[in-house]
């Protein structure tokens, strides 16, 4: 089997940003260390007036509370030579804790900081997957939707899309599986191994991105690095589709033909539909009303483009008449028709047409 | 033509040979007597082995990462060596006894056992190194 490719130039960034701190975390040691060493080589007296020296702990302790902007007070009263010194020691201490501290919390608020954070707790939460689960590909409204429904049935699964905005969603969602999500380039083999692909529980990849090229992407280094899962594609386009059964998809679902397909069947056998479409929905929907007498007549198919194609060509096969207009014409004349697809890329368009049907 | 220096190598070599002599200067004497274990030799250690791990922040190298575990054992026993001096002298009622200093002088035993580590890999590192 091929290794899958786990290649992390993130964490990279965790090695650089540590290097970072060297400097202020050294400069901060070696003011300590001056001032310590020199307030316990200073003479100075107890409270009685006798000669005394601190010792290296009461040196320590006093320069820790000193440096660092609390202040107590002086552990004896000190003479003027170790006034002195404490004020040196006040004005470099406290510089030297202000750039440690700055350069921590800059680095804290690196972006890529975060990145690299982030990516090592997605890859943690994959990684701790105990029972099956599934890779989604592209979190748009499809992608949204098969998450719920497989949270909604308890299978477990990762979440993968090309931009951080859809993961947001994927969080504001709250699913009460808590699936682990991160963002990348949806081409590159790594990310697929980041969501669990080389995982011993890993069961399927769906790739539900809007792009034919990505998911064909996806479903190829999916089908090569693991022959044994399970793919499942969406498309767009017929030549999509057979190129992706040539590389191995174990489903194509081309969205637009089975709205199509599912259209003919409700014309012409109503009751297999409504079956069918019970069967289809959630456990425990109602049974869907059923539907009949629209197969005679006239049907407008209102659009352009592949979906518009599908479906005429469905509505053709099936032996109805169909009129095609084109919606960018003005308004089609649906008097006299039995039914109206609305299939024009626009959704308002789209609205507008089925509103005056 | 001589070579060119990385400069980075030569002030972490500098401070980890400082931490293992300082170490072994604090180590070297009668386990019992405190008269022999400078303070101030103990102070140095712990300072130069924790300048000595901060150094290695940020390795990413395997023999980076072992010379970080090796100086945070180091400066680990060095503090806590530190600890039990500054409890018996400061604390404790009965002052810096044999017991006590013996203590102290076996936990930076230990340390020093560590800081030989970091000298070993120093030198096998150096003279695995191939001049091009």
């Amino acid at each position: 089997m091929v290794a899958i490719p786990d290649d992390s130039p993130d964490t990279a960034v965790l090695f650089i940003l540590l290097r970072r701190l060297r400097q202020p975390l050294l400069l901060l040691v070696l003011i300590l260390t001056i001032a310590t060493f020199g307030m316990s080589q200073i003479d100075g007296v107890d409270f009685d007036g006798n000669p005394r020296r601190l010792t290296v702990f009461e040196s320590f302790y006093f320069m820790t509370y000193t440096a660092a902007t609390v202040g107590y007070t002086e552990l004896f009263p000190y003479t003027s030579a170790q006034r002195m010194w404490v004020m040196g020691s006040i004005y470099a201490g406290v510089l030297g804790w202000a750039y440690a501290l700055g350069t921590l919390f800059s680095i804290i608020g690196d972006k890529s900081f975060k990145d690299a954070v982030g990516l090592q707790r997605f890859r943690r939460a994959v990684n701790r997957m105990h029972q099956p689960f599934y890779i989604v590909a592209g979190f748009g409204n499809a992608g949204r939707l098969v998450s719920k429904g497989l949270n909604n049935l308890g299978h477990r699964f990762s979440v993968i899309d090309s931009s951080a905005e859809r993961i947001d969603v994927l969080i504001a969602d709250q699913l009460e599986l808590d699936p682990p999500g991160w963002s990348g380039d949806l081409r590159t083999p790594s990310l697929l191994g980041w969501a669990g692909l080389g995982h011993k529980h890993c069961a399927g990849v769906i790739a539900l991105t809007d792009d034919d090229e990505i998911n064909t992407a996806i479903l190829m280094t999916a089908h090569l690095l693991r022959p044994d899962l399970r793919v499942i594609a969406r498309c767009g386009t017929q030549s999509a589709e057979e190129q992706m059964y040539t590389f191995g998809a174990d489903s194509v679902i081309n969205p637009y033909e089975r709205f199509g397909g599912y259209l003919v069947l409700a014309l012409q056998r109503p009751i297999t539909y409504q079956l069918s479409s019970w069967l289809l929905a959630a456990n425990g929907s109602e049974m869907p009303p059923r539907r009949e007498g629209l197969a005679d007549g006239l049907w407008v198919v209102a659009g352009v483009g592949e979906f518009a194609k599908e479906v005429t060509a469905d509505l053709t096969r099936a032996g109805l008449e169909v009129l095609v207009v084109d919606p960018a014409e003005g308004l089609p004349d649906v008097s006299g028709a039995v039914g109206l697809v609305a299939g024009s890329a626009s959704d308002t368009l789209n609205m507008s047409l089925a509103s005056r049907a | 033509m001589v070579p060119s220096v990385n400069f980075e190598k030569v002030v972490f070599g500098f401070f980890v040979l400082l931490a293992a002599t300082l170490n072994f200067g604090y180590f070297y004497g009668d386990i019992r007597d405190p008269e022999v274990h400078s303070v101030f030799e103990l102070y140095l250690a712990v300072v130069v082995n924790i300048v000595a791990t901060i150094l290695k922040f940020g390795d990413r190298t395997q023999m980076g990462a072992i010379y970080l575990a090796t100086s945070l054992v180091a400066s680990l026993q060095l503090i806590a060596a530190a600890g039990v001096h500054v409890y018996a002298s400061e604390v404790s009622t009965m002052g810096m006894d044999a017991h006590a200093i013996s203590s102290v002088v076996s936990l930076c035993g230990g340390a020093l056992l560590a800081n030989i580590v970091s000298v070993v890999l120093l030198v096998i590192e150096t003279s695995s190194f191939r001049h091009r």
